[in-house]
């Protein structure tokens, strides 16, 4: 999707203070070779702090951020990955209870850790077709220090989960980036590869099973390999990879060497370095040396990315960053933002603070 | 590079380096059977992809045609398929 015209207007990131990878090999949570593969520093940990508290603090400082107020916003999208609160119960009506009020649309949604992209994706076409509609929120929340998911073991190849919480407001006047493009792909014959053997009913979490991804996935590959359909998922992750990252590019109309930084998913280094390769990017030209600090934030590794690269002077006007991932489904994204101005009063790195 | 040996030996050898390349740190001073699975080894699907684009270049390999149940399970796999293309195509 081409996006002249939809501008980042505010961003806000709630991450909680880091436990350090070295304290969970000394406490067997992890093991000393697993964690040197993987390469991580420390994960973000919340304890019992609630997700969609982490997305207030987020939605406020992005709120503030913009200079708008929670009457300019007429669409929230809230995601997550992982549970947010009770079951039968939305976290979006939280957010609009204690910030944005009722006029409006909150609506939760769902794509895995590819969230943040498809809830802009939706509030783009939302803005342009609601000229009275000046501005949409969208925020991503996650609090995986749960029964049912283990953050330092989630599964073979999967990065360690750190909680945390992005807000960004998009909004159709100019802010302090432009979205330029936004891409999606979908590639369905590797649904089966996030849930492996397990039956869709009961689900999991009714049952009390614990996620394992790397079990399922390693389900997936070994019935791929004995029906001799590898190979061919395989490329086809490639080449959806590729497809959908190069349509972002070309509808943002740059090219990859435009590109001043990847920002990706949380994943181990040597998956980081494989997939970046892929792409025709190198490690150092992506935000996995800031990932390896806070692990895998379900929905927010990118706006947490961005935040953090502001923070800290790295973007200056003009400069054009790749966003780009893949979660289950597999779903495919790839956005291209250009930078419109860096404020001084960005540079703040996002903390545990307002709560 | 093109190579056209067809030693499975040899090609093992190749295949083990070129893994080596594209997995830097962890399997550097590991020795990788070539009969252990990418799973076991927890080369992940990227990773893979690489290592499937380098065989493709080096050994002529069309893994668009590759339908063998097995195939890219190991480097003994992949190493099979060369082997046995080559021989095919030599023949």
């Amino acid at each position: 999707m081409r996006t002249r015209g939809i501008y980042l207007a505010g961003l806000g990131v709630f991450l909680p203070a880091a436990r350090s990878v070295d304290s969970a090999v000394e406490q067997g949570l992890v093991t000393a070779g697993r964690a040197a593969e993987y390469g991580l520093s420390g994960v973000t940990v919340a304890g019992r702090l609630a997700a969609p508290e982490m997305a207030l603090a987020a939605a406020r400082e992005a709120l503030k951020d913009s200079g708008m107020s929670a009457e300019d916003i007429g669409l929230l999208l809230y995601t997550g990955v992982w549970h947010q609160g009770p079951d039968g119960w939305g976290p979006q009506a939280y957010l609009q209870r204690h910030l944005l009020g009722d006029d409006l649309l909150a609506v939760e949604i769902r794509n895995g850790c590819n969230g943040t992209f498809s809830a802009l994706e939706l509030a783009a076409g939302y803005l342009k077709a609601s000229p009275g509609i000046p501005a949409a929120l969208v925020t991503a929340s996650d609090n995986f220090g749960t029964r049912l998911i283990d953050r330092w073991n989630p599964g073979d190849g999967v990065s360690y989960l750190g909680d945390g919480a992005s807000a960004v407001v998009l909004s159709t006047a100019p802010g302090f980036a432009e979205l330029r493009s936004l891409c999606s792909a979908t590639f369905s014959e590797m649904e089966e590869a996030h849930r492996g053997g397990e039956p869709l009913f009961p689900p999991n979490a009714t049952t009390g099973t614990a996620l394992d991804y790397g079990a399922r996935a390693a389900s997936f590959q070994r019935k791929a390999e004995d029906d001799g359909s590898w190979v061919r998922l395989l490329l086809g992750h490639q080449k959806h990879t590729l497809e959908c990252t190069g349509r972002a590019l070309v509808e943002a109309g740059v090219t990859a060497g435009d590109i001043r930084r990847v920002l990706i998913h949380g994943m181990p280094r040597q998956a980081a370095a494989s997939y970046l390769k892929v792409l025709g990017f190198s490690l150092e030209q992506s935000t996995w040396d800031f990932s390896r600090t806070v692990g895998h934030l379900g929905a927010s590794d990118h706006m947490a990315a961005l935040h953090h690269l502001l923070s800290t002077g790295s973007l200056g006007a003009g400069d054009h960053v790749l966003l780009c991932g893949f979660s289950p489904g597999v779903t495919y994204k790839a956005a291209v933002v250009r930078i419109l101005s860096t404020d001084p009063t960005r540079k703040h790195e996002a903390q545990a603070n307002g709560l | 590079m093109v190579t056209e040996n067809t030693d499975p030996a040899q090609v093992i050898a190749r295949l083990d380096a070129i893994l080596r390349e594209i997995w830097d740190p962890p399997l550097a001073d590991v020795p990788v059977r070539s009969d252990a699975s990418f799973l076991s080894l927890g080369v992940d699907s990227l990773t893979l992809v690489l290592l499937l684009d380098r065989v493709a270049s080096e050994f002529h390999i069309d893994w668009d045609a590759e339908t063998s149940p097995g195939a890219a399970s190991s480097l003994r796999s992949i190493s099979d398929l060369v082997v046995r293309r080559h021989s095919h195509n030599a023949a």
